[in-house]
Order: C-alpha cells, then sequence, then structure tokens
C-alpha cells in the first residue's frame, strides 16, 4: 500500500510511536518506536499482531471507534487521551490523529488515519519541569528585582549623602572664609588706633613737640610696650588662624638657611637685651641654601626663640644652632635648628600640653610672662606644613631645648 | 629743601608723620585720597610719596599704578604705609611697583629712618 510505504519513509527515523491504522482500528503499518513501544510484531505486509488498535488500549471500543471516526473526517489534528495496556510502556499516551490521504475513488475504504503517540507521563514530567524552571527563574527574577530595588534606593540614599556632605562642606568653608575675613578685618582695624599710639608715643619721645623730663620718658616706654604687647597679640592670632584654617600655603624657593637663621635672631634681639639675656648663633661656615619657605622657617625660629627668651631668667642664654643632618637611605640631608636655652626647663607632665594653642605653663593653665601661648603651636603647624619636624627635651630647673628639623621641599615622599 | 608727598586719610596717622616729617626739615603736602596724590604728583613732582592704602574714592592701589604708568611720575618712589599686613597684600604691592611697604603700627622716627635712607636729608 502507497501510504504505508510513504509512512515508512518519514516515520521510521521517528522517536516517538507512529501508527497507521484503518478507521476500524486495524494497524496498517508501524514504526520502529511503535512496534518497540507497543510489542508488535509484523508476520507479513500489514500484518501485525495483534492486529487492531483496540487490542492495545483499554479504553472502551466506542471510544476508540469515535476518536478515530473524528479523526478519519480531517486532516487536522485531532488530539485524545488513550490508555493502552500491559507492554513494556504501560499507562497514558496523548494521542493525536488525523486522516491520511484516501484512495483516489474518496471511498471510506481508502481512508487511513496517521496516529502519533506521546507517553503522558513523559509530557507531564517535561511540563512539569518547564513549570518548575519557569518558577525557579521568577522566584529568582523577585529576589534580583528586589535586590535592584534596594540597590537604587541605597544609590537614592548615597546621592542625598552627597549633596547633604556637599552643602556642609560649602557651609564650613564660607564659615572659615568668614572667620578669615572677619579676623582679616579685626587686624586692620586694631592697627589702625594702635598706629596713633604708637605714633604720638613716639612724637613725644622724639621731643618733636617739646622737651620730655625722665619720668615722662619712662612712662612713654610703658605706654609703647603695652601697644608693643598688643600688636604681637594680633599677629599671632591672625598666624595661628591662618595656620588653623588651613589657608596657608607654602611658597618655596631656595634660600640660605644661615641668613634666614640670622635674621630671626636679629627680630628677638631687643626683647632679650630688655631681658639682660645673652643670644648666641652658631652656624656653618658654608652657605645652607636649600629650597623651603624662607618667611615660615624665620617665624618658627623667633616663635622658639621668643619662647627661650621668655622663659630664661636675666643673666642667662638662648642659643641658636643651625647644622645638617644626613638622612636615612636614600633621604637627602636635613637642616637642623636648635634653640637651646638656660631657662627654668618644662616638667614631662606639660611635654606635650606646651604645644596645645592658648596653653601657657602658671597658674590655671593663664600664661603670667605675656603672650597668648600660640608661638609653639603654630611653630609645629609650620613644621608640619614644611614636612618637617619639631623635638623637645627639656629638664625643670635645666633649661629646655627644641629642634626643629626640616627637608628640602620637592622631595616629600607621598 | 626736600618735599614729601603724604597721602592718608586717618587724622592721627596724617598728624603723626607730618609731624616727624616737618621736624626733620622736611617740606611735608599732605592729601588724604588717591586722586589728589596723583594731581599733586603730576604738579609737584615730590620726591618721594608716603601712601596709605585705603583711601576713600580712589586707593593707594589704583592711585600708584596710574603713578607708575604715567612717564612723568614713574621715577618718584612710593613707600606705602599701611595696615593690611597680609602676604597677598605685599606681592600685590610689589607687582604694582611700589618701592617701599611699612606695616602699620609704625613709629614715626622708623618711617623717618626710611624716608631718609631713600631720598637723604632734607
Amino acid at each position: 500500500m502507497v501510504e504505508a510505504e510513504a509512512f515508512a519513509c518519514f516515520a521510521t527515523p521517528l522517536p516517538e510511536p507512529h501508527l497507521l491504522v484503518s478507521p476500524g482500528a486495524n494497524i496498517l503499518a508501524a514504526n520502529p518506536a511503535a512496534r518497540e513501544a507497543f510489542a508488535l510484531t509484523e508476520n507479513g505486509p500489514g500484518e501485525f499482531t495483534p492486529p487492531s488498535l483496540a487490542a492495545l488500549v483499554e479504553d472502551s471500543p466506542d471510544r476508540l471507534a469515535t476518536f478515530l471516526r473524528s479523526c478519519s473526517r480531517t486532516n487536522r489534528m485531532i488530539p485524545a487521551g488513550l490508555s493502552l495496556k500491559g507492554g513494556r510502556n504501560e499507562g497514558r499516551y496523548m494521542c493525536s490523529g488525523a486522516r491520511m490521504g484516501g484512495g483516489t475513488n474518496g471511498k471510506v475504504e481508502g481512508i487511513c488515519i496517521l496516529l502519533r503517540f506521546r507517553r503522558h507521563q513523559e509530557a507531564v514530567q517535561t511540563f512539569q519541569l518547564l513549570n518548575r524552571q519557569i518558577d525557579r527563574l521568577s522566584s529568582e527574577l523577585h529576589h534580583r528585582r528586589r535586590i535592584e530595588a534596594e540597590l537604587r534606593a541605597q544609590a537614592q540614599q548615597l546621592r542625598e549623602y552627597a549633596l547633604e556632605l556637599e552643602v556642609q562642606r560649602e557651609r564650613a568653608e564660607s564659615a572659615s572664609r568668614a572667620k578669615s575675613e572677619f579676623l582679616g578685618a579685626m587686624s586692620h582695624e586694631l592697627r589702625t588706633p594702635l598706629n596713633a599710639i604708637v605714633g604720638y608715643v613716639d612724637l613725644l619721645d622724639a621731643e618733636v613737640s617739646g622737651p620730655v623730663n625722665q619720668r615722662q620718658r619712662e612712662q612713654l616706654d610703658r605706654i609703647r610696650r603695652g601697644a608693643r604687647h598688643l600688636v604681637t597679640f594680633i599677629v599671632e592670632i591672625l598666624e595661628f588662624s591662618r595656620m588653623d584654617s588651613g589657608a596657608e600655603r607654602v611658597n618655596a624657593t631656595e634660600v640660605d638657611l644661615r641668613q634666614v637663621a640670622q635674621e630671626a635672631l636679629e627680630m628677638v634681639e631687643p626683647a632679650a637685651a630688655e631681658a639682660e639675656l645673652e643670644v648666641r648663633l652658631t652656624l656653618p661656615a658654608d652657605p645652607v641654601e636649600m629650597v623651603t619657605d624662607g618667611p615660615k622657617v624665620r617665624q618658627a625660629l623667633l616663635n622658639l626663640l621668643s619662647n627661650g627668651v621668655k622663659f630664661t631668667p636675666g643673666g642667662g642664654s638662648v642659643t641658636l644652632t643651625l647644622s645638617m643632618e644626613e638622612g636615612e637611605e636614600d633621604t637627602p640631608p636635613r637642616a637642623r635648628f636648635s634653640v637651646r636655652d638656660t631657662g627654668i626647663g618644662i616638667a614631662p607632665a606639660h611635654d606635650e600640653r606646651i604645644f596645645e594653642p592658648f596653653w601657657q605653663v602658671g597658674k590655671a593653665g593663664r600664661g603670667h610672662l605675656g603672650g597668648l601661648g600660640l608661638g609653639l603651636p603654630v611653630a609645629r603647624e609650620i613644621a608640619r606644613l614644611l614636612g618637617g619636624k619639631i623635638e623637645m627635651t627639656s629638664a625643670l630647673g635645666e633649661g629646655s631645648s627644641f629642634t626643629l628639623t626640616i627637608p628640602p621641599l620637592g622631595s616629600l615622599e607621598g | 629743601m626736600k618735599c614729601i608727598l603724604l597721602v592718608e586719610d586717618n587724622f592721627d596717622s596724617r598728624e603723626i608723620y607730618r609731624q616727624v616729617l616737618e621736624h626733620a626739615g622736611f617740606r611735608v603736602c599732605a592729601v588724604e585720597c588717591g586722586g589728589d596724590a596723583v594731581r599733586i604728583a603730576r604738579e609737584r613732582h615730590p620726591d618721594l610719596i608716603l601712601m596709605d592704602i585705603g583711601l576713600p574714592r580712589m586707593d593707594g592701589w589704583e592711585a600708584t599704578t596710574l603713578l607708575k604708568a604715567d612717564e612723568s611720575t614713574r621715577s618718584i618712589p612710593v613707600v606705602a604705609i599701611t595696615a593690611l599686613t597680609a602676604p597677598e597684600d605685599r606681592r600685590r604691592a610689589a607687582t604694582i611697583g611700589f618701592e617701599g611697604y611699612l606695616e602699620k603700627p609704625i613709629a614715626p622716627r622708623k618711617v623717618l629712618l626710611e624716608v631718609e635712607g631713600r631720598i637723604g636729608k632734607p
């Protein structure tokens, strides 16, 4: 039979059982998968044991007949669920059937029906597998969406923090600027009336407006000292404020440090003379040229020297020594300034406190020797700005030694 | 007799410097704003100008810039006497062409020393 031959051609390699049956359920052809699944044997062409599909199914013959009748009417696919008995693959099958061909005369006898069998169990299993996988993936996607939402929320949070930080930073900078401007204005405003005081005192002392007796001269001197203290306060406060707000910039140039030391010493000489102290300077014979901020080094040295003068009783001395110190390994040599005094010394308990802004030795931390207590903090900050440090050794009653060490700038690591 | 042009708007400062300079023998011409300073400098060619910075209408920066730009007044030494003490101010003065920079408060005898140091005795 032609249909059987054509069937054999296409259905043989297919993995699913396929049958060709008559509308009366006689098996006309079977592919190898069907023979194996349903334990069919072919005795001769088109002759099988068992010969009828009815023998294989458990469903009622009426049901089978109805199904085959539907199939015989159309070449569209008709689905049905059939239970097959016994054999190696017992169980329910999803069966799809449709009319295949017919005799040229269109008679019913020529109609045969193509049936494809799919194990229900397999279909269920693959369906369930698919279902599970979809389930799992959905679950994962849910999880992922949740995490994404959280991340978005956190990113938003971070953006808000960043904005807040920016606001705070601007506020802080603005406050710092305002403070600097205020102090700058204060300095200017204080210096103008001070100029009048200093000016008229000097004019009187110079006897421009007439002679001045000894007692008047002494009184003028007292006024002058008071004015000088005021000026020192203004200078120190301003300097400290600039350091504190980080407004100070380093201007690095090549300088001869011997000259810087000389200048600092000259600036402290008047105060030393007044306190009846000797100031000594020990410098190397050769120039000490180095790249650093000369004026700042001079300021730090002046602060150290002033402190030495302040805390040394009359008859004593303050010595400034400059030397070069070899660096370790590949670091260049550093400059070493040492300010040694024969003064009252510093108690070990005060070792760190002396570097605290405004702290001064004496009752309740208030200086009894004048000054604001900013000299050392400023000197230490300068040392830090220039990449160096200040060290101190002292003993009560034996004087103190402050050492400022600075490296050449442009050679700092990190 | 050498002539000093004193530019200072504060009464006390003006009086103090004028007295110490006249007492030393200099002739002093005192004005209170930058505009007058430029005009007098062009008219009278003083030997030295003492310039305050904080002045009404035209300040010391502007006045000195004009003086240094003008061929006829460029060579007159200008020394600042000011309560401005920030490093930026000193740098600005150097850039504009001030020959000297004195910080207030300053004893008038020191001002006299600075003047005589630059242009000699009256």
